[in-house]
C-alpha cells in the first residue's frame, strides 16, 4: 500500500487546509494484528489458567511446582465414595434454593408486572435491591441473629421467655438455604421482570376474546409463553448455586454441610500440608459440571443471553385481583424485604455500637469498634486494596471489552468472534475454581512473570471475572453508536486514532461508566479470589471481613461491613443517577 | 473541481457480487446520480469511492490523483482523500455543537482557529443556518441536521461531494423544497457531486446525468430524458416510470429496417410495425440470466403513450381491442386497466375529461415510434 503524504492540489479552487497521514498509518500495521494480540492478551489472562489447572489435576506437585504425573487426584474422587455426598449436597442445596426463589420471584413479577397489587412501582424498585447487597453481609448479619450459642433472637428468647436452648440455629442446612433463597429471589425477579413486562399483551387479549377466563388465560398462554424464559433463568440459577462459595463457607462448615465450592476451599485451607491435588481434581469436576449445564442453558436461550427490555410506554392490562390477595402479596413483599435486608443489616449496625457481642445493654454501648477500624488500620488497608485493585481492573476490562466489542460490532472478520467467545468464557466459572486456577497459573511460570502473592495477580483474576459482563455492557455501547458517526469523521479527514479521541471515546463515555460500576462492584464484593491468593500486605477488604469473623471480633466486623456496604452502595447510587439522566 | 472516473471497480462479499465492473465518469462540476432498487450496489458504489468499502478489483480516479488501482496496489485512505460527504443518517456528532460538527474538517486539517470561524460562519450563511452555531447539534430538527451535514461537507471546499440517499429521513413535504436547494446550492458551489438514491423522481429532477444500476451492474447511463424516453433495457424501462412490458411470446419478424410482429387483441390479431431505431439489443447479463428463462422479445409503452378510444393521430397507429378492467381516480388525471387478451392487460393513463366504467369494450390505440421492442442479445 503506498501512502500519499499531504492532500493534492485540486485544479481548480484549492482545497482549504493540509492533511497529513497519521503516523500510525505509515507503519502500514494490517489490523488484523491488533486482534490477534488482543486474542493473545485473552487468552494469557483466561484460557492459560485454566489449562494450568486442567494439567495441574494430573500432577502431584503444588503450586510453583508441578511433581510429577499421577491420576491419583483423580482417584481421590472416583476411587471411593467421596464425591458422592458432595454432589448430592451440591444438587439439594441448589435445587432447594432454585425451588423456593422460584416460587416467590415467579409471583412477585407476575404480581408486579401484570396485576394490581399496591405500591407496584415501589415493589419492583425494591426487591432487586437484596441482590446488590453483598451476600456476605447478609449473612454476617444473620449468623449474628440466628446462631446457636449466643445469637441474638436466641438470647432475647432466654431472656424475655427464659426458653433454654436455641430457639433457632443458622447453622447446617436450615441456615444455608434460607439465606441463599433470599439473595435468589431478588436475582430471579430482576430476570422474570422484563419477560413478564415484555410480553405482548394482545397474545392473552386474543385468548380473551376467544372466552378464555384469566386463569385459563394465564395458565394455557402467559406461563406456557414464558416458559423457555423461565428455564432458562433456572438454569442459570443452579449453576449460580453451584458455585456460591459465602453462604456453603459461612453457614455450612459449622454445620457440616459440604458442596463443592466449601470442599475444594477446605481441602485447601483446613488440611495440613493443603491437600492440592486432590482440590484441583474436584475443580475439574466442578468446571465439566457447570459447562455441561450452561450448555444447556444456552440451547434453551437460544443464544439469546439477555433480556432486554423494550415495553416502551406501553402498558399490558392488568388482572384484578381481590383485595385479600393483593395486600397478601404486598405483606408478603414486606417481611421478604425485611428478611433479606433491613433486619441483617440493622443487626450489623447495631453490633457495630457493642464492644462484646452478646452482651446488650446501654452500659456496653461504645463506639471503640469504630475507632477500633480507623485506628488499627488493618480494615483501611483492605478498603485501600480493594479501591485500588477494583479500579485498575475495572479500567482494564473499559479498554479490553471496548476493543473485542469494537471489534465484534464493527469488522467482520471471525476473530471478532473469538474474542467475544473469550470474553464470555469465564461467565458462571466458580470464584473458588478461578482463584485456584490464577494460584495454580501464576505461581508456575519463572521471573519476572511469577505473579505469585502479588496484587497483580489479584487484579488479574478480579479482571477475569468482570469481563463478561464488562465486555458485554461495552460492546451493547459500541452497538448503540451508529458507524456513520464514525464514518463521517474518517471521510472529513480524521484519521482512525483521531476518530477515536475525537468521535468514539466521547461518545462511549456513558457505557464505559457502567461498565466500570458493574465490573467495580463485581470486584469489590468479591471473596474468592483475593482469599486463595492475598498475602498479608494485599489483603481486600472481604478477606479482611472473614478474619474478623473467624476470630469472632464482631464490633469490629459490623463496622467494617458497613464500609464495605458503603462502598457497594455509593457506586450503585452514582450509576442509578447517570443512568436517570437520561 | 476536479472530475472523477470509476474503471471496471467491482466490490464482492464473499460469493456475492455487489458491484461488477462499474466503468463511469462524472465531468467536473457535474451531479451525477447513481439509481437504482435496493441491493443493486449503489451505495456500495458510493462507499468505495469515499475510502470507506476497499473494492476488490479496478481503479478509482478523482482529478489528476488515482486514489484506489488494485493494480498498481494504491489505496488511499478514506481521511486522506479529502472528500465530503453526507450521510444517510445525517451522522451529526451529538457530543458537538452545530459549529463544531462544521469545524472538524477544517480542524482535522489544521485550519487556525480564527479562520475556522470565519468559514463556518460563511457556510451557515449559505445553508441558511446563519446564527445557529451555538446550538447543541441534538436540538436540531431533521431538516436543520440535513443542512448541518451539507454546511459540513462543504466547509473545506472538498474536491467531491458525495450525497448518500440524503433526503430519505426528510419528510415528503420537505424533501422536495431541498431537492430544489440542493441542487441550486451545488450549482453555486461548483463542485463535482456523487448522489445516490432509490428515488427516480429525485434523480429525474437533480442529476445532470444519472446512472441506473441493477444487480451490480451499471444498465444505462444518460440524462434524466435520455433514461425516460429511451430506456436501453426492460429493467430501467419498468424502473423508470410507470409501463407496459408485454412478452412477444413468438413471431417477430426480424427485417433489416426494423421489425414484424403481431399482437393478439379481443378481436383478432394487430400487425405491429417497428423501425430499426426502435429496438434495443440488451447486452447479456450474467446476473440476471441465469435459471429464469427469457422472453424472445418484449414490447415497452407507457401508459400516457396510449390513447383510449379510436382517434388515432396517424395511420400507422396500432390498434387494439379491449376491456376495460377497473379505473382508478389519481387527481389530474385516471389510470385505467384494460384487457386485451387473456394473458396482457395494459395499463392507460388518460384525461378525466371522459370517465369511462369498467366493463366497457374500448378501442385502444398506440404510435409506432411510442413502441420500443427489447431484444436479448444472441447467444
Amino acid at each position: 500500500m503506498t501512502m500519499t503524504a499531504g492532500i493534492v492540489a485540486t485544479q481548480r479552487g484549492q482545497a482549504i487546509g493540509v492533511l497529513r497521514t497519521p503516523w500510525v498509518a505509515r507503519l502500514g500495521i494490517p489490523p488484523v494484528v491488533f486482534y490477534a494480540l488482543l486474542v493473545a492478551l485473552l487468552a494469557v489472562l483466561v484460557l492459560y489458567p485454566f489449562a494450568v489447572l486442567f494439567t495441574s489435576s494430573f500432577f502431584t506437585g503444588q503450586p510453583g511446582r508441578l511433581g510429577t504425573f499421577t491420576l491419583a487426584n483423580y482417584a481421590v474422587w472416583f476411587g471411593s465414595w467421596d464425591l458422592l455426598p458432595i454432589m448430592l449436597n451440591s444438587v439439594i442445596y441448589s435445587a432447594s434454593r432454585l425451588g423456593i426463589a422460584l416460587v416467590f420471584a415467579l409471583l412477585f413479577a407476575w404480581a408486579v408486572a401484570r396485576t394490581n397489587v399496591p405500591f407496584a412501582g415501589l415493589m419492583g424498585w425494591m426487591i432487586p435491591i437484596p441482590f446488590f447487597v453483598p451476600d456476605l453481609l447478609t449473612a454476617f448479619g444473620w449468623l449474628m441473629l440466628g446462631n446457636p450459642q449466643n445469637g441474638m433472637i436466641n438470647q432475647l428468647a432466654q431472656q424475655l421467655f427464659g426458653i433454654q436452648g436455641p430457639v433457632i440455629n443458622l447453622y447446617g442446612w436450615g441456615g444455608l438455604i434460607f439465606h441463599a433463597s433470599l439473595n435468589s429471589i431478588s436475582f430471579m425477579f430482576l430476570m422474570l421482570v422484563g419477560f413478564f413486562k415484555q410480553m405482548d399483551a394482545s397474545y392473552e387479549e386474543a385468548a380473551i376474546t376467544l372466552g378464555a377466563s384469566k386463569l385459563k388465560v394465564m395458565l394455557t398462554i402467559t406461563f406456557p409463553m414464558l416458559a423457555p424464559a423461565i428455564l432458562s433463568i433456572s438454569l442459570l440459577v443452579f449453576i449460580h448455586g453451584l458455585e456460591s462459595f459465602e453462604n456453603p463457607l459461612l453457614f455450612g462448615n459449622p454445620g457440616g454441610v459440604y458442596v463443592f465450592a466449601n470442599e475444594i476451599y477446605r481441602m485447601l485451607s483446613y488440611r495440613h500440608p493443603p491437600e492440592y491435588g486432590a482440590a484441583t481434581a474436584l475443580s475439574v469436576i466442578l468446571i465439566a459440571v457447570t459447562f455441561a449445564l450452561l450448555v444447556l442453558q444456552w440451547r434453551k436461550l437460544g443464544g439469546r443471553r439477555f433480556t432486554v427490555v423494550t415495553g416502551k410506554g406501553y402498558r399490558p392490562t392488568r388482572v384484578r385481583l381481590p383485595g385479600a390477595l393483593r395486600w397478601g402479596i404486598f405483606a408478603l413483599f414486606v417481611v421478604y424485604f425485611l428478611l433479606a435486608v433491613v433486619i441483617p443489616i440493622a443487626q450489623i449496625v447495631f453490633n457495630s455500637f457493642f464492644e462484646i457481642f452478646g452482651l446488650y445493654g446501654w452500659q456496653y454501648v461504645t463506639l471503640k469498634n469504630w475507632s477500633n477500624v480507623i485506628n488499627n488500620g488493618r480494615a483501611l488497608n483492605g478498603l485501600k486494596n480493594t479501591i485500588i485493585y477494583a479500579t485498575i481492573a475495572a479500567f482494564a476490562v473499559i479498554v479490553i471489552g471496548g476493543l473485542v466489542g469494537y471489534i465484534r460490532v464493527r469488522t467482520r472478520h471471525w476473530l471478532g468472534y473469538v474474542l467475544e467467545l473469550m470474553a464470555w468464557a469465564p461467565w458462571t466459572l466458580p470464584g473458588v475454581v478461578m482463584g485456584l486456577a490464577l494460584l495454580w497459573a501464576w505461581a508456575l511460570p519463572p521471573q519476572p512473570f511469577n505473579l505469585y502473592g502479588t496484587a497483580l495477580v489479584i487484579i488479574i483474576g478480579f479482571i477475569v471475572k468482570g469481563l463478561p459482563l464488562g465486555a458485554a455492557t461495552m460492546q451493547s455501547a459500541v452497538h448503540q453508536i451508529s458507524p456513520e458517526l464514525e464514518e463521517s469523521s474518517r471521510v472529513h479527514g480524521g484519521s482512525w486514532l483521531r476518530t477515536v479521541r475525537y468521535i468514539l471515546a466521547p461518545l462511549l463515555r456513558r457505557g464505559a461508566f457502567a461498565a466500570f460500576v458493574i465490573v467495580f462492584a463485581i470486584a469489590a464484593r468479591d471473596l474468592t479470589i483475593p482469599l486463595l491468593l492475598y498475602r498479608d500486605d494485599t489483603e481486600t477488604l472481604t478477606v479482611t471481613l472473614l478474619h474478623y469473623y473467624e476470630t469472632a471480633d464482631m464490633g469490629t466486623l459490623a463496622a467494617t461491613s458497613l464500609i464495605q456496604l458503603a462502598l457497594v452502595m455509593v457506586l450503585l447510587a452514582l450509576d442509578r443517577l447517570t443512568r436517570e439522566k437520561d | 473541481m476536479p472530475d472523477i472516473a470509476l474503471d471496471n471497480l467491482s466490490k464482492t462479499f464473499g460469493p456475492l457480487v455487489a458491484v461488477d465492473g462499474a466503468t463511469l465518469t462524472a465531468a467536473d462540476g457535474e451531479l451525477l446520480t447513481l439509481l437504482g432498487p435496493s441491493g443493486c450496489g449503489k451505495t456500495t458504489t458510493l462507499r468505495m469511492i469515499a475510502g470507506l468499502e476497499e473494492p476488490s478489483g479496478g481503479s478509482i480516479r478523482i482529478g489528476e490523483r488515482k486514489v484506489y488501482d488494485r493494480a498498481r496496489g494504491i489505496d488511499v485512505p478514506a481521511e486522506m482523500r479529502g472528500l465530503g460527504m453526507v450521510f444517510q443518517s445525517y451522522a451529526i456528532w451529538p457530543h458537538m455543537t452545530v459549529a463544531e460538527n462544521i469545524a472538524y474538517p477544517l480542524r482535522m486539517r489544521h485550519v487556525s482557529r480564527a479562520r475556522q470561524r470565519e468559514l463556518v460562519d460563511n457556510v451557515l450563511d449559505l445553508v441558511g443556518l446563519g446564527g445557529l452555531g451555538d446550538k447543541p447539534s441534538t436540538l436540531l430538527s431533521g431538516g436543520q441536521q440535513q443542512r448541518v451535514a451539507l454546511a459540513r461537507a462543504l466547509v473545506f471546499e472538498p474536491a467531491l461531494l458525495l450525497l448518500d440517499e440524503p433526503l430519505s429521513n426528510l419528510d415528503a413535504k420537505l424533501r422536495e423544497q431541498m431537492r430544489f436547494e440542493l441542487r441550486i446550492m451545488q450549482k453555486r458551489v461548483g463542485l463535482t457531486a456523487v448522489y445516490v438514491t432509490h428515488d427516480q423522481e429525485e434523480a429525474l429532477t437533480l442529476s445532470d446525468r444519472l446512472v441506473v444500476m441493477n444487480h451490480g451492474e451499471i444498465e444505462q447511463i444518460g440524462t434524466p430524458s435520455d433514461v425516460y424516453e429511451r430506456p436501453a433495457t426492460r429493467f430501467v424501462a419498468q424502473f423508470i416510470g410507470k409501463g407496459n412490458m408485454i412478452d412477444v411470446a413468438g413471431g417477430v419478424d426480424w427485417l433489416p429496417s426494423g421489425a414484424r410482429l403481431m399482437l393478439q387483441s379481443k378481436d383478432g390479431t394487430s400487425e405491429v410495425q417497428l423501425p430499426a431505431g426502435s429496438i434495443r439489443t440488451e447486452p447479456a447479463r450474467k446476473a440476471r440470466t441465469n435459471g429464469k428463462e427469457q422472453p424472445a422479445a418484449s414490447l415497452f409503452v407507457r401508459p400516457e403513450k396510449i390513447t383510449i378510444g379510436t382517434g388515432a393521430k396517424s395511420a400507422q397507429a396500432v390498434q387494439l381491442a379491449g376491456r376495460v378492467l377497473g379505473r382508478a381516480y389519481v387527481g389530474n388525471r385516471a389510470e385505467y386497466l384494460v384487457m386485451i387478451n387473456d394473458a396482457t392487460s395494459l395499463k392507460v393513463e388518460s384525461s378525466t375529461d371522459v370517465t369511462i366504467g369498467a366493463g366497457s369494450e374500448v378501442t385502444l390505440s398506440i404510435e409506432p415510434q411510442d413502441m420500443v421492442l427489447y431484444r436479448p442479445s444472441p447467444p
